[in-house]
């Protein structure tokens, strides 16, 4: 009996261990040098926002108003769902031009074909943005983040605009501990040096 | 009862590996000369291709000789050529899962080029690829690899690879995962010191749901590539004197529109491929469509290579089977290990 708790018990324990237990992944191509221009493009309330923005400029980052003018958030922005609509609108669907299987297939893969046009463009506009980015705001590295409350995963990215590469990637599964600006402290250590 | 049991289970298990196994037909590989002496091919290629599979086959192989003989039952020949809209009658009364036919054309240094038409009758899709080899040194070499190629897409799987993936060179991805489960899937190629370019990166979230993304399971860069046969039906645009200056406006109208984004596709769709690579001052060099089913643990694949725009790498089913407890690492590892590989890995040649 003793020996059946006892095992019961270190499975309880492992089970409840593993899923606090989430793993964290980080690369770094070359660290990010302090005192570079960045834009940080985070979707949350704005006294947040400035957090962030405040850790990175106390860590001697220039950090430009970029993401930061803008009292909406990323979610209001007009989305590509809409597209679909768009798409169908503007094709012969419900015209009798021809049998109507006909009609609808190529309706469909006309639909089709736009959306991979749009998404091949679509790539294609961000780049033509953010290359602007660089010349216009002379921005030289672009920081994504998310942030999570304990036991979620917190993310950062980091693209380097003068070779359109990523050059930092890492996934944070927030202690109990972290506060904020732990997390955020944590992710400005992971983009400036090798650890 | 453990007997009875046992022999139900083996019985059970023998017939549904039967209804598993498909049936392969081969029809003619047309001369597309006026040579009449390389006539002798048009059978002896898939006759060649169907004896290479038969060791290794797991379902039924159809030789042209034996369509023959079931055609002529419903007072019909089998034709050296279809027409796409002719596919799915001919596969129902061949009763036949994949239908393999094509052209061949001799070209100059004793060169062959072959050119493959594979019909799946189960999702009325057509798979076109062209393989080239020495007409008198390679010819069973080239017979060997086209055969091994129909094995590879005479499946679930559709896989077909025509090229290696480079070391080191730079990837770009368009999926429909984002944050940070894209780090996940990035972190393994980072590891094999691949460059991550930044498309779709820029992004906290994807904007690509899963029912709009399933519109890349379809792509075709001539002269490679899966498309539907339904695509080359002939629309019918009916007006006349009855139609007013309005009507006819709009039904000019969507010709246009068909003509931009239906008939002449490939030619917009490279202009969009073009840009993109100008977009990241030509810094890419393989872009790879990639779309995890509803549970993240099987991805479609489809690979672009940036360079020649021609579409490189098909596959479907590559699962999360891996040493990690991520999905999202194990699928990237199990593409990493797929880098080297050819689907005509018999025969290995360099890039």
């Amino acid at each position: 009996m003793r020996k059946y708790i006892s095992i019961m018990l270190v499975i309880s324990f492992l089970t409840i261990f593993s899923c606090a237990q989430k793993k964290g992944v980080k690369y770094l191509r070359t660290p990010i040098p302090s005192r570079s221009n960045v834009a940080i493009i985070i979707d949350c309330p704005n006294n947040i926002k400035n957090v962030v923005m405040t850790k990175f400029m106390q860590r001697g980052f220039r950090v430009k108003a970029l993401n930061a003018s803008d009292l909406y958030s990323l979610n209001n922005v007009f989305d590509i769902k809409d597209f679909k609509y768009i798409a169908y609108k503007s094709s012969s669907k419900g015209k009798r031009f021809g049998s109507d299987s006909d009609s609808l297939l190529s309706t469909q893969k006309s639909y089709d074909n736009i959306y991979k046009l749009h998404v091949y463009n679509f790539e294609a506009n961000k780049a033509k943005i953010l290359s602007e980015m660089r010349s216009t705001w002379d921005v030289r590295y672009l920081i994504l983040l998310e942030l999570q409350d304990w036991e979620e995963t917190s993310w950062a990215r980091a693209i380097d605009l003068d070779n359109y590469n990523l050059m930092y990637i890492e996934n944070y599964p927030a202690k109990y501990s972290d506060n904020l600006e732990d997390v955020v402290d944590h992710f400005i250590k992971g983009a400036t040096r090798r650890r | 009862m453990i007997k009875i049991v046992t022999t139900l289970l083996f019985i059970i298990f023998i017939f549904s590996s039967n209804l598993s196994a498909n049936t392969l037909a081969f029809g003619y590989l047309k001369n597309e000369t006026n040579n009449k002496a390389f006539n002798f091919l048009q059978v002896i290629f898939p006759n060649s291709f169907a004896s290479t599979l038969k060791s290794s086959y797991k379902g039924t192989i159809l030789k042209p000789s034996t369509i023959n003989n079931i055609l002529k039952k419903e007072g019909l020949k089998l034709k050296y050529s279809y027409s796409n809209k002719e596919l799915p009658k001919l596969l129902k009364i061949i009763n036949a899962d994949y239908f393999i036919y094509g052209s061949f054309l001799p070209q100059q240094n004793e060169n062959i080029k072959i050119t493959i038409h594979m019909y799946i009758s189960k999702t009325k899709e057509l798979f076109t690829f062209v393989d080239t080899g020495k007409m008198e040194t390679e010819i069973f070499k080239l017979v060997d690899r086209i055969a091994i190629i129909f094995k590879n897409l005479a499946n679930e799987n559709l896989y077909y690879k025509n090229k290696r993936i480079i070391k080191n060179t730079n990837l770009a991805f368009i999926t429909n995962i984002s944050r940070q489960h894209l780090n996940e899937f990035y972190f393994p190629f980072f590891k094999k010191n691949f460059s991550i370019s930044y498309v779709q990166n820029s992004d906290l979230n994807t904007h690509y749901n899963d029912i709009q993304f399933n519109s890349f399971t379809q792509i075709f860069t001539s002269p490679v590539g899966l498309k539907n046969v339904e695509d080359e039906k002939d629309l019918e645009f009916q007006y006349g004197t009855w139609n007013n200056s309005k009507q006819i406006k709009l039904i000019n109208k969507t010709i246009n529109t068909l003509k931009l984004y239906y008939y002449d596709f490939p030619e917009t769709k490279n202009k969009a491929l073009t840009n993109l690579a100008n977009a990241y001052n030509n810094n890419i060099d393989y872009l790879f469509l990639i779309k995890f089913n509803k549970s993240h643990n099987k991805i479609l694949l489809r690979c672009i290579d940036m360079r020649s725009k021609l579409v490189i790498w098909y596959q479907s089913n590559i699962d999360a089977s891996g040493k990690t407890d991520s999905n999202y690492q194990n699928i990237a590892s199990n593409i990493i290990k797929q880098f080297p590989k050819l689907s005509s890995k018999k025969y290995k040649t360099k890039n």
